[in-house]
């Protein structure tokens, strides 16, 4: 029987290890939460962080208990009854721990507090932090700001909220010096963050300088091309009078092989050309003579001979002309006249023949004949001339041009040098003409400036920038997209419009630091110095008061707990280890007073424990001449005795464990690699508890604040819940008061539920502000 | 037969005009004068022989502007030729130019072109000797007429049946192809115009082309020698048997060894002349007269480089007074045949080029920027200035201002003061146009901006917009971070 209730060897032996791993992270949510909480830092988010990891570290120590004590029986006679047990074990446990941790802080301490409680913890909150940042002195207290990451040092502060908390006497005290209490304490943190934002702040101006140079080399190329419009220009007009050289030299050369060709064909075909006007006149000397006149046959006869000719001319590449045109004409002597040498040597004939032609009336008349010829020099420059449009289309110049000058002057220069200046992109109007010389040069210098600004947008959009050329440093930082850089970089927390990447460490100090000194004393002001009322529930300070109640509770109370947990768990392990060694003898051959004794034994060694320290233990914050005395014995008066004694023993045990919990922290980086892995998915299990900041909400509460900078008070609004069911019941859940239709309600966030029989009830949040007082809910 | 055309004085009045037009002389009347020998007083009288105005009267050159214009040049170490162009006054050019075939801008292997080159500032002159089937020497390089020489009709002559006859119905063609009324030269004409014109610095490069006996070639060097000094004149042949004839002929004579051109020279001068004539089939004939196109030639031409000789075999069978004229491609690409020349002991090795006067310096620029030695000569289609200038472009270095010249008033002497050391001297006239535009003409060819100290600077219209890169971080300083704690006791 007795061996059917033990659990088998090997589940023992499982869950002997597993509380020994599960050990070393409660360890370190241990140390993680004494530097939390005993840092002095008023962060909310690092606290939830921590309160995450220890809710389900302590989830997984329960569950681990749990099943330590209920996996026995029935439970484990098999294997897989053993496993399928341990898994509804922690499906149920690990849930209830996890979530029922906050419940139970939120529904006993949390969400009954009162405003008075909220407000208060609010400042005994920043009285802690002050302490830590040693911008207040408590007059006898012990605690040492030098020493502020000592476990002494750090455990005593952990508790100091809570003990602070519990003392109103003390608050109230030190109510009237808050404002400069709050002061130091914002100008001492910023101090020791100094280092830290003022290293962020020469990372960002590295990267502002190095902009900046960029930049500026960017600036200098542009200037560079910018200047060099003019000598550009006068380079692509020496190149354009390097072109007409070029072209008048090829024009010339053109010309000279025209000359050659016109007299390579005139020698081939004058003697060809000669005989077709020899062939031609012997047609008509043939058939175009009275005796044997044909006129068919010498039309025949001679259109033979001109087509031969045409022939010829076509071989040789010869533009058509008529035969005559290769007559040259000879003026011979003027009839009419004659010369008394001219008389005696023709013995008087040529005086008879020119009386002779001035009686028949042609006195003054010249002789012209036309003769044919085979004289090369007759035919060339004929053929030249005949070849010129030849040369025109081949040249797109007449023949003859004479000069460089009259060669620069043409039509077709202007022309050419627009059409080769265009594949440059140099575009030049269509009329231009080549004595435009500064047009020209102005459009090259158009387009080297309009190449440089396009050249700078496109480097400087390489950078993610728009910014004009040359801006000076002092320009250049104050950019808006540098600015917007500059703030990308700092973060908005820490940035100040314009903030310039000039300025050395008191500049900064005083411009950026200083200034979020004074954002955060007044935000912070506007907290303490709020009436008690605020911070009511659906008042704009309730959610910031709870925050810091919890900030006061949770991290004494967790961290009693917490070591509690481990203290015990590391004493039992070798009791546990010892009857692992001989499990069957120790489960079947122990006797029943055996087995007293080992329970006794165990329960003592967990007095011990708790007793040891107290006894033994010693701290200068419980010394009689402490000033911690005073705030124990209000703790006793005020809250429990017992709790002060706990108090005192988490003073002397908890700077022991810390040191190990940072140790093991420190090597295996467990608290990292919760936060990187496991945070986020338990942060979403756990959204359901946040309030949803929508931007309407965000407003309300800014308008809430404002008001109460303002006046004083809270601006109240009548708060109406209209809905499309009648008799439905309306709570307002985050208020005391009973929902009326008619009630007033501070500007503020509501958590409304309303529900009615046969209907699916709704619950959401609402904003309660000007303009949106009347919130509607459609039931299905 | 011998039509002998003194043209040089029509020359040099030609050049007086030209210059005194560009000067702004008021008078042309006098320039015959260039040939009046003049015993008094001449600044210009330490110029070169072949330097225009040396002859003249101190008065003339200051009348006529010569003075200022050769003064202000031999600043800029340059000087002007009889001959029209523009010359280099000191040698510093480090070879020696030779007009190829007569002056670059002259008919080739015409007595024009050699008068013009005896007088252009060269340091010597090639011309082509060929024979014609009734033993008469003429100067031609050709197998057959018609590029250089040619009939007004067309008719063409092969040179092996070539008479004087034949010859004397020729004309000659200009640089570009076009027939001039100028006539082919004899050889005896071309001997006679060099003695008359220059001295025995300046040798006369006979270039025998064609297949000559020996007896004819003891015919031409018995012409030669009747005309020019010894060392007046030297032979060159691409056909080694000649030019072992002639060492037999003439043992003491300089015998220069004309490789055949590179293969990838005649096939770029082929495509040369496809790309000038374009489509133009009888453009084309006009060029076949040139050896280098004719494919008949090819087998010859291969023949001759198989059996080339090296500097060693050269210097061998022609004796220690030889030399290699070789392709300035060949030159290029056998890096010893400097240097195997000399170990041979030639006394010369010279360049010639069939692609251009322009690849031919361009590539002696190379050879010199890699820090190779340079031929003795260059046998190019430029004048000296347009190759020197090329190969050392601070030839033109101003030695003084303008201003310092003793004579600088001419708007020209102050125009070769302005000019940049890579401008064209060559064409001074077209400087004037540019440099009124703040240009000048470069000797590659290219128009370029003057430097600015020679272009008046025009005041900024817009305000300089300046962008400095400096950047001021103030100092860290030290100051107090902790606010004194809020002192506060316990109630009581």
């Amino acid at each position: 029987m007795k061996n059917s209730t033990k659990k088998p060897q090997w589940l023992a032996i499982l869950l002997f290890v597993l509380s020994l791993i599960y050990l070393i992270p409660e360890v370190v949510f241990n140390a993680s939460l004494v530097n939390v909480a005993g840092s002095g830092n008023m962060d909310d988010s690092l606290l939830h962080s921590v309160e995450l990891f220890g809710r389900w570290i302590s989830g997984i120590g329960v569950t681990l208990l749990v099943a330590d004590l209920v996996l026995k029986g029935p439970l484990v006679r098999s294997t897989w009854r053993c496993i399928a047990s341990f898994v509804v074990i922690a499906a149920l446990v690990w849930p209830t721990v996890f979530f029922g941790q906050k419940w139970l802080v939120d529904s006993a301490f949390v969400d009954p507090s009162t405003s008075e409680q909220r407000q208060e913890a609010f400042f005994a909150s920043i009285l802690r932090s002050s302490l830590a940042n040693n911008a207040l002195n408590i007059k006898g207290l012990p605690y040492d700001p030098e020493h502020a990451t000592s476990p002494e040092e750090m455990t005593f502060l952990a508790l100091m909220g809570g003990m602070v908390y519990a003392n109103s006497e003390f608050i109230e005290h030190a109510d009237s010096q808050k404002s400069a209490i709050l002061d130091r304490y914002l100008v001492n943190r910023a101090g020791a963050d100094f280092p830290t934002h003022y290293g962020q702040y020469k990372t960002m101006r590295d990267e502002v300088v190095t902009s900046w140079k960029t930049y500026s080399a960017g600036v200098k190329s542009y200037d560079k091309t910018l200047r060099s419009a003019t000598p550009e220009a006068n380079k692509a007009w020496a190149d354009v009078e390097s072109e007409i050289v070029s072209g008048w030299k090829g024009y010339s050369k053109k010309q000279q092989v025209y000359t050659v060709r016109a007299e390579k064909r005139a020698q081939k075909v004058a003697p060809l050309i000669y005989r077709h006007h020899e062939d031609s006149n012997r047609c008509i000397n043939r058939y175009g003579k009275s005796k044997n006149y044909n006129q068919e046959r010498l039309t025949r006869c001679q259109n033979d001979e001109i087509a031969q000719y045409k022939r010829t001319l076509k071989k040789y590449d010869i533009p058509y002309v008529d035969m005559d045109h290769w007559l040259r004409k000879e003026v011979g002597r003027e009839q009419g006249t004659t010369s008394w040498t001219e008389s005696m040597s023709t013995l008087g004939l040529s005086a008879v023949l020119a009386g002779l032609e001035m009686a028949a009336g042609k006195s003054g008349e010249r002789d012209i004949t036309y003769i044919y010829t085979d004289d090369v020099t007759f035919y060339t420059p004929r053929i030249l001339a005949l070849m010129k449009p030849s040369f025109l289309r081949e040249t797109g110049y007449p023949m003859g041009i004479e000069s460089l000058k009259a060669f620069r002057k043409h039509p077709t220069t202007a022309k050419k040098i627009i059409k080769t200046s265009a594949r440059k992109d140099i575009k030049l109007a269509k009329n231009w003409r080549v004595n435009q010389i500064t047009t020209f040069k102005n459009v090259v210098k158009k387009k080297v400036r309009a190449e440089a600004k396009a050249a700078w947008k496109r480097e400087i959009s390489k950078q993610d920038l728009t910014l004009a050329p040359y801006l000076t440093w002092s320009k250049f930082q104050v950019q808006p997209e540098i600015q917007a850089r500059i703030k990308a970089q700092m973060g908005a927390d820490n940035y100040v419009k314009p903030m310039l990447a000039s300025w050395n460490n008191k500049q900064f100090y005083d411009k950026v630091v200083k200034v979020n000194i004074a954002k955060e004393r007044e935000h912070w002001l506007s907290y303490l110095e709020a009436a008690r009322s605020q911070f009511d529930d659906g008042g704009p300070m309730a959610e910031q008061g709870k925050s810091a109640l919890r900030s006061i509770i949770i991290p004494p109370i967790s961290m009693s707990l917490s070591l509690l947990l481990i203290l015990l768990t590391v004493v039992k392990l070798p009791f546990k280890f010892w009857s692992l060694i001989d499990y069957n003898a120790t489960h079947e051959a122990g006797s029943k007073f055996e087995r007293h004794i080992g329970s006794v034994l165990s329960a003592g060694v967990m007095i011990a424990v708790f007793v040891v320290p107290l006894i033994f233990g010693s701290s200068k914050f419980t010394s009689n001449e402490s000033t911690a005395s005073y705030f124990l014995n209000k703790f006793d008066e005020s809250v429990s005795p017992v709790g002060s004694v706990v108090l005192k023993w988490v003073i002397y045990t908890q700077p022991i464990v810390q040191p190990v919990g940072a140790a093991f922290d420190n090597n295996m980086q467990i608290s990292a690699k919760f936060e990187r892995f496991l945070e986020p998915s338990l942060a979403g299990l756990d959204k359901q508890d946040v309030v949803v900041e929508d931007p309407a909400m965000i407003t309300s509460l800014q308008q809430q604040k404002s008001a109460l900078k303002k006046d004083g008070k809270l601006v109240s609004l009548p708060f109406r819940v209209t809905t499309n069911v009648n008799n439905a019941k309306i709570r307002v859940m985050n208020i005391k008061d009973r929902y009326s239709p008619k009630m007033m309600l501070p500007v503020g966030n509501y958590d409304v539920e309303v529900s009615a029989a046969g209907h699916r009830p709704e619950r959401r949040w609402v904003t309660h502000q000007q303009g949106t007082t009347e919130h509607k809910f459609m039931l299905n | 037969m011998f039509i002998v055309s003194y043209q040089v004085n029509r020359q040099v009045m030609t050049t007086a005009v030209l210059l005194s037009a560009l000067v702004g002389c008021s008078s042309t009347s006098d320039v015959p004068k260039a040939n009046v020998i003049e015993s008094g007083n001449n600044s210009l009288s330490h110029f070169p022989a072949d330097s225009y105005g040396n002859l003249l009267t101190e008065t003339d050159l200051v009348e006529n502007g010569i003075l200022d214009l050769q003064l202000a040049l031999a600043n800029r170490n340059l000087y002007q030729t009889k001959s029209g162009n523009i010359s280099i006054l000191n040698q510093q050019c480090g070879i020696d130019v030779i007009a190829k075939r007569g002056h670059a801008e002259y008919p080739e292997n015409t007595v024009t072109a050699l008068q013009h080159a005896a007088l252009g500032g060269y340091d010597g002159a090639v011309i082509s000797a060929q024979v014609t089937q009734d033993n008469y020497w003429v100067s031609h390089s050709d197998t057959q007429t018609g590029r250089a020489a040619d009939r007004y009709d067309g008719k063409r002559f092969k040179f092996n049946r070539i008479d004087a006859d034949d010859w004397n119905t020729l004309y000659a063609r200009d640089r570009e192809g076009r027939l001039t009324k100028e006539r082919p030269a004899y050889l005896i004409q071309m001997l006679r115009e060099w003695n008359q014109l220059t001295t025995l610095e300046e040798p006369l490069n006979i270039e025998i082309s064609g297949n000559a006996s020996e007896l004819q070639l003891r015919q031409l060097d018995m012409m030669v020698r009747g005309q020019l000094a010894t060392g007046h004149y030297f032979y060159s042949a691409k056909d080694f048997a000649s030019l072992r004839s002639l060492r037999q002929i003439n043992p003491r004579v300089y015998l220069g060894y004309v490789w055949e051109p590179h293969p990838t020279s005649i096939n770029v001068l082929r495509r040369d002349m496809k790309k000038a004539a374009g489509s133009d089939a009888l453009v084309k004939q006009n060029a076949r007269g040139l050896n280098y196109l004719d494919r008949r030639e090819d087998r010859a031409r291969n023949k001759r480089r198989a059996n080339a000789k090296n500097a060693a075999s050269t210097r061998r069978y022609l004796g220690a007074n030889s030399g290699l004229h070789v392709d300035i491609r060949s030159y290029q690409q056998y890096a010893t045949i400097e240097s195997r020349s000399r170990q041979a002991g030639l006394a010369r090795v010279s360049t010639y080029s069939i692609n251009g006067a322009k690849y031919h310096a361009d590539n002696l620029k190379k050879i010199k920027r890699v820090g190779r030695p340079l031929p003795d000569e260059a046998i190019i289609n430029t004048t000296k200035y347009g190759l020197c200038s090329v190969l050392v472009p601070t030839l033109t270095a101003a030695k003084k201002p303008t201003s310092a010249l003793p004579t600088s008033t001419s708007s020209l002497a102050k125009l070769i003061g302005k000019l940049p050391n890579d401008a064209d001297f060559s064409q001074l006239s077209s400087q004037i146009d540019y440099v009124e535009s703040a240009h000048y003409l470069t000797n590659l060819g290219r128009v370029k901006q003057l430097p600015v100290a020679g272009v008046v600077k025009k005041k900024p219209r817009a305000k300089v917009v300046t962008h400095s890169a400096t950047f001021t971080i103030s100092e860290d300083e030290s100051f107090e971070l902790k606010a004194q704690a809020v002192q506060i006791s316990v109630p009581n």
